[in-house]
This record gives C-alpha cells, structure tokens and sequence, in this order.
C-alpha cells in the first residue's frame, strides 16, 4: 500500500518535472526565433553593367534610424546625365562617405553651380521633415 | 518648407539664399539634392536619382 503511494508520487513528480522542461524548452526556442528574425540586413537590387544601374548590395542602420541602402551615389546620376540635369559638370562627381554613413555624390557644372545627392533609409525623411518644421 | 508633388512617394524643398534643400522619399529610401543649381534642377537630379533606388 505504501509502496504504491510512494510510486505514485514519484510517477507525479517525474511529470511535473517533465512539463516543466518542456515548458523552459519551448521558451528558449521562442527567444531564438524572436532574436534571429531582424539579423539579416542583407538585400540585392538590380545592377547592371557600369553605371546605367546601381546597385544595392547590402545595408546598414544606425541606432534610430531606418536601413541606408549601400550604394555608391555617384551611379545614380551619371555625369553625361547631370551634364544634361545641371549643366556641364567642371569634374567627375565626387563620392563621399560621410560619418554618419550616408552615401554621397557631390557634382559641380562650370558656372560653379554646385549640388550633393546623399542617399538614406525611409526614416530620415520624417526626421528631417520633423527638423525642418519645427525650425520654423 | 513646399511640398513637392510628382516626385516619389513624398518630397518637399526648402529655400535658403540660392540654396535649396530638396528632400525625398521613395520605398524604402530618401534622397536629397543640396546646391545652388534652383529647383527645378535640383528635382531632375533627384528623380534621375530615385528611378535607380
């Protein structure tokens, strides 16, 4: 009789324990899948062959701020095309990294008229319109 | 600040003395065109720029 009570305590206990690991189990695994889902920032776009077409290779975020496609500025306007745009360009566009890890093409026609085309993730619009409005 | 329609999702420019301050947004990407060379330049840079992103 106190044998049976005693087997069947034990039975009990060795269940609980069970649910219990497999309680802690499927937590860990939820914490890896939430942790692992943003890791890959990669993402390709389109290139073509010189510089019809830029290409995005991968991207990069800062802290507070959206993904900054990887691309050298210099592609997105050719020089023949901002000869067209601006007028005829002085030199080469001029690529730039800047600090803050936006991209940046910087173009100057001979009349001196002088325009840079930086490129940055989706947010800093909204910054920067945030910015512009409250200055005035 | 003027908004600009025709170009991406959104844009908007500012003047400062002979510099304008072109802002964009397509997607997933914002572009900006900052000089001397007027507005209308300054967009034909931009959307030049955009049709690539």
């Amino acid at each position: 009789m106190l044998k049976k009570e005693l087997s069947e305590i034990s039975e009990r206990r060795f269940y609980r324990a069970r649910n219990i690991l497999f309680l802690i189990l499927c937590a860990m695994l939820l914490l890896s899948s939430c942790s692992g889902s943003g890791s890959d920032n990669s993402s390709q776009k389109g290139n073509n062959a010189g510089t019809d077409k830029s290409s995005i290779a991968s991207s990069t975020s800062a802290p507070g701020e959206s993904k900054v496609p990887d691309v050298d500025a210099c592609t997105l306007v050719t020089r023949n095309e901002a000869d067209t745009i601006m007028g005829k360009l002085r030199e080469a566009p001029k690529p730039v990294t800047s600090l803050r890890n936006e991209k940046t093409c910087s173009y100057l026609n001979e009349d001196g008229g002088g325009a840079t085309i930086r490129v940055y993730g989706a947010g800093q619009f909204d910054s920067q319109k945030g910015l512009t409005a409250k200055r005035r | 600040m003027t908004s600009l329609s025709g170009l991406g999702d959104e844009a908007y420019y500012t003047k400062k003395g002979s510099d304008t301050d072109l802002w964009a947004r397509k997607s997933g990407v914002t572009v900006n065109v900052n000089g001397s060379i007027g507005l209308e330049k300054s967009k034909g840079m931009a959307m030049k720029a955009l049709s690539r992103l």
